[in-house]
Formats: structure tokens, C-alpha cells, sequence
């Protein structure tokens, strides 16, 4: 694929916003992308949220939102597929842009959690991943990451110690990132000895949900050479998908969609996976973190953990993880993760004095359905 | 949440019944409507044995809102003897009792009572087998 570049980034601190709903947040997020591409005409949206339906916040969001912005005209779609919302939202525009029928397009996703019980959104979100086997189960989704990581310490023989090292690791990098939840480090013992959530994880294996809402504006790349915009470059994508429920596959440990899409987006973008300055992991979970380790190509089978653990992946070595704080600091806005995940990066390139390439790791559920985005950005192309 | 989708389910649910592929024979729970994932071959109905062992688990401090009252509790990944793999709640035992790899059973427990109805919904639990 060639020449899709987003030219504009908008997001806001994930956190609980009580004052503010769904639709006012979204469009704080989009105004900031919008004024960063300088107000260019707008031909489709495209919002992803995983629960603002389900969870009777707003159904129909995207017309909401598109109204909201004084958009008159134009295509306004949401898009509800659980952690992999705003990532398909970002695919949708891509495709649109590609087939000629747009010159600009917003996509992104806006989650709200506070407004509901946690438990009423814990419940909303186990059924989202699979009504009959997690509700009739009592398994929750911290039940399944926690039923993961003690099969990979049985079979590989590693330690929880090695597995929360990633966990570490990201809230390490948040502290640099400003849109962060949480920016704070934490020392292992710290998060080894907090409360469980579901055994062995404790809460600082598990991604905290928050509300936010993260936009990009895409369009071509002759278009922004032409207006005169930074931007930043989509070299390639892949999508693919696991089985579910998740009880029928063979082996809980490999993720094979998320090993898919990035074969297919790193082949697409003609780039080899050691020329990449950095890595974007979906980590809802230390152990999902260390799964998609291995299955991107980073780590062999059993060896992520370890590999996190003896700083492989830190901010100074040449392929570092989680830069800007990854879903456990940054926080989990579930339909909205995937576009903070790309504005990230767009961030991240600002900085970058040379021509960097960076892979971003979406999906929802556990490899239910992954995409991954080769993006490159910074210096002169 | 509508509750006539447990209704739906619960002939699967109270007897553990999953699916076999006539062809390679490979089995599925919950059971699957379509076709074989290995071999695309034709799926029919089978009661599945009672009997597994431990595989891995969890034990669930934060629960959602209809096991709020349960926790916590204990999750379990089980391979029958067939082979089937599923996730059930395990019952009769406590978390400091549990080992991977321990032999198990089912039974069948009361799951959850939804609030306003008091509808009582049935299902399939786990416990260390005897003899």
C-alpha cells in the first residue's frame, strides 16, 4: 500500500471525565486532529467503541459525533468490535481514501466507562468476547489472562516475576508520555504484592479501563506534501483473525492472527522486523503483552517474558516496546485504544530527528481478531 | 441482559453436551452450529464425559455483576477424556486445594439468580472426582 498518511492527531488524557459525555469527549480529541491538519474538509468519520451501545450510552454514535463537529455533509460510521474498534475504524479510512471516494477522512474511538458500575462494564465487556463461555463459566477477562500466564509458567518454567517485568516496563515509559493514565514508575515488588484481580495477576497485570478518545486525520500523501503538513506514513497493514470461542483452539499460548497480520503488514511495507525503532504492543494484560511478543517475531515461543526481563525491549535498545507507556500506564480505552496507539507514534516521530519505523499492535479479545500497522515517520522521506 | 438466551442454552449447558466431527472426530464446547474447524466435515450433537483433568485455572476476586456475591471463585481450563477442552467453574474445593493436573468431575450447580426475576440459572460445574 502506498501513500496514506495521517496529518493530524488529537487525544485526550485517559482518565474518568464525569463532566463530559461521550459525544463532547470524542469531539474534543477530533477538534485537536482537525486544527493540527489545519481544517481540511472532511469526507467520512469513522468511530470506534466497543460499549457505548451495549452499555446504553449512546447507540448511533458516529452521527452524533459527526454532528457535533458541524460536519453538514459526509459519511458517519461507528464501528463496535471490541479492542480492535478503532483500529478497524483506522482501516476503513485507509480503504476509503485508497479507493478514490475521499481526500480526508476522521477515524479514531471514544470509549466511557465511568459512567457505569464496573461491574456492569465488566459484564458488558465478557459478553462482548463471548457470551456463552465466559458468562456460564464466571470467567472474566482477567480470569482468562490469569488461566494464560499460569499454563505458560508451567510450560515454559518462567516465573510470574518475569511476566510482570512488562507491566515494569510500561509504566517506566509512561512517565514520558503526557495522555497517560498513569505516569509513575513502579518497582516489581510493588506489583507483584498488589491485590489480585484474578490469580496470579494482580492489578498491575491488568490494564486499568478508562475513559478517552483518540482521532487522526488521514488523506493522501501528495495531498499533505501539497498543503505542506507533517505527517506521518502507513507502509502497511495486516488483518487476520483466531478462532473463537476460545475454547476450541489447540493452544491458548499463540496468537496466531496477531503473527498473521504482522507477516502480511511487514511484507506489505517492504520492511524487515530489525529495522524497526519501535514496537506498540496491545498489552490489556503483562501476559497477552508477552504472547504478542512472541507471535509479532520479537521473542521465540517461551522466551518473551525472559526477554523483557533482561531489558532486551528497554527506551535505549534498538527495538524498544511500549515507548509511550503501552495499555497498562497509558490506560485502556477499549474502543479507543488503538487510535491512542497511532497518535503515539505520530508523537513519538516529531521527536525523532532521523526516518524511524514503528509497528502498532491492535486487537480485540485474545487474538480474536488482530491488526497491525507499519507506520514511519520523522526526518525527510 | 435477556434472559431467554439462557433458555436457549440450556440443554447444552445442563448436560455438557458439545459437538464431534463424523469425520476426524475432533469435539467442540460450547458446541458449534456449522462445520468442523479442523477438517470441514459434518458436527453432530454428543454428550460429552464427565470426567477431566486440570489443565490450568484462576481464582476470580473481581467478578462482574451476577457472580459479585461469589467471589472469590474458582475458574478452571479442563481437558475431558476425549480430549475436549472448556472452561468451567470449579465447586467443592478451595483455592489452596486446587493442583494443576488434579482429576475432576461434573455436576450440575446453580450458576447465578438474576435480581428482579429471582430465575434461578442451572449449569455444569467441576469437582475433584471420587474414586
Amino acid at each position: 500500500m502506498e501513500g496514506i498518511v495521517a496529518v493530524g492527531y488529537g487525544l485526550v488524557r485517559v482518565g474518568e471525565y464525569w463532566a463530559k459525555d461521550i459525544v463532547s469527549l470524542a469531539a474534543d480529541a477530533a477538534s485537536m486532529a482537525l486544527d493540527m491538519a489545519k481544517q481540511p474538509g472532511v469526507d467520512a468519520l469513522y468511530v470506534g467503541s466497543a460499549l457505548s451501545g451495549a452499555l446504553g450510552i449512546q447507540g448511533n454514535l458516529a452521527i452524533h459525533v459527526a454532528d457535533e463537529l458541524g460536519f453538514a455533509d459526509g459519511l458517519a460510521v461507528n464501528i463496535s468490535a471490541g479492542g480492535a474498534s478503532s483500529g478497524l475504524a483506522v482501516l476503513s479510512g485507509i480503504d476509503r481514501l485508497l479507493s478514490g471516494s475521499a481526500e480526508y477522512v476522521l477515524v479514531g474511538g471514544v470509549e466511557k466507562v465511568s459512567d457505569n458500575l464496573p461491574s456492569d462494564v465488566l459484564e458488558a465487556i465478557l459478553i462482548d468476547i463471548d457470551r456463552r463461555v465466559l458468562k456460564y463459566s464466571g470467567l472474566t477477562d482477567a480470569g482468562l489472562a490469569a488461566i494464560m500466564a499460569r499454563l505458560y509458567m508451567e510450560e515454559y518454567g518462567v516465573s510470574k516475576e518475569k511476566i510482570t517485568s512488562l507491566s515494569v516496563l510500561d509504566h517506566e515509559n509512561g512517565v514520558n508520555n503526557p495522555y497517560a493514565m498513569f505516569r509513575r514508575a513502579v518497582s516489581l515488588d510493588m506489583a507483584m504484592s498488589a491485590p489480585l484481580v484474578a490469580d496470579p495477576l494482580t492489578i498491575f497485570d491488568v490494564a486499568p479501563y478508562g475513559d478517552g478518545a483518540a482521532f487522526l486525520v488521514l488523506t493522501t500523501k501528495e495531498k499533505a506534501l501539497e498543503e505542506g503538513l507533517d505527517y506521518m506514513e502507513f507502509l502497511g497493514y495486516g488483518v487476520a483473525r483466531n478462532r473463537v470461542p476460545i475454547s476450541h483452539r489447540s493452544n491458548l499460548l499463540s496468537f496466531d492472527a496477531s503473527a498473521e497480520a504482522a507477516s502480511v503488514a511487514l511484507s506489505r511495507a517492504n520492511i524487515s522486523i530489525d529495522s524497526l525503532r519501535f514496537v506498540e504492543l496491545f498489552d490489556n494484560f503483562s501476559i497477552t503483552g508477552v504472547l504478542a511478543l512472541e507471535a509479532l517475531g520479537l521473542s521465540g515461543s517461551g522466551s518473551g517474558a525472559d526477554d523483557v526481563w533482561s531489558g532486551k525491549f528497554n527506551l535505549d535498545r534498538q527495538v524498544s516496546v511500549d515507548i509511550m507507556g503501552g495499555l497498562k500506564a497509558r490506560g485502556h480505552p477499549i474502543g479507543a485504544t488503538g487510535a491512542y496507539q497511532l497518535c503515539e507514534a505520530f508523537m513519538r516521530f516529531e521527536e525523532a530527528p532521523r526516518r524511524e519505523y514503528g509497528l502498532v499492535h491492535m486487537m480485540s479479545g485474545f487474538d480474536d481478531q488482530a491488526i497491525v500497522f507499519v507506520v514511519g515517520g520523522g526526518g525527510s522521506a | 441482559m435477556p434472559e431467554i438466551t439462557e433458555w436457549r442454552d440450556r440443554i447444552w449447558r445442563y448436560r455438557l453436551i458439545g459437538s464431534r466431527c463424523g469425520g476426524c472426530g475432533s469435539t467442540y464446547y460450547p458446541p458449534r452450529n456449522s462445520r468442523c474447524l479442523k477438517c470441514g466435515g459434518d458436527l453432530e450433537e454428543v454428550e460429552l464425559p464427565r470426567r477431566g483433568r486440570l489443565l490450568s485455572y484462576t481464582v476470580v476476586y473481581q467478578a462482574p455483576t451476577l457472580y459479585k456475591y461469589s467471589t472469590p471463585y474458582i475458574v478452571g481450563y479442563i481437558e475431558l477424556l476425549d480430549g475436549t477442552r472448556l472452561f468451567a467453574m470449579l465447586t467443592d474445593v478451595e483455592p489452596d486445594e486446587v493442583r494443576v493436573g488434579m482429576e475432576l468431575e461434573a455436576t450440575l450447580r446453580k450458576l447465578y439468580t438474576y435480581g428482579e426475576s429471582g430465575h434461578i440459572v442451572y449449569g455444569v460445574k467441576f469437582r475433584p472426582a471420587v474414586g
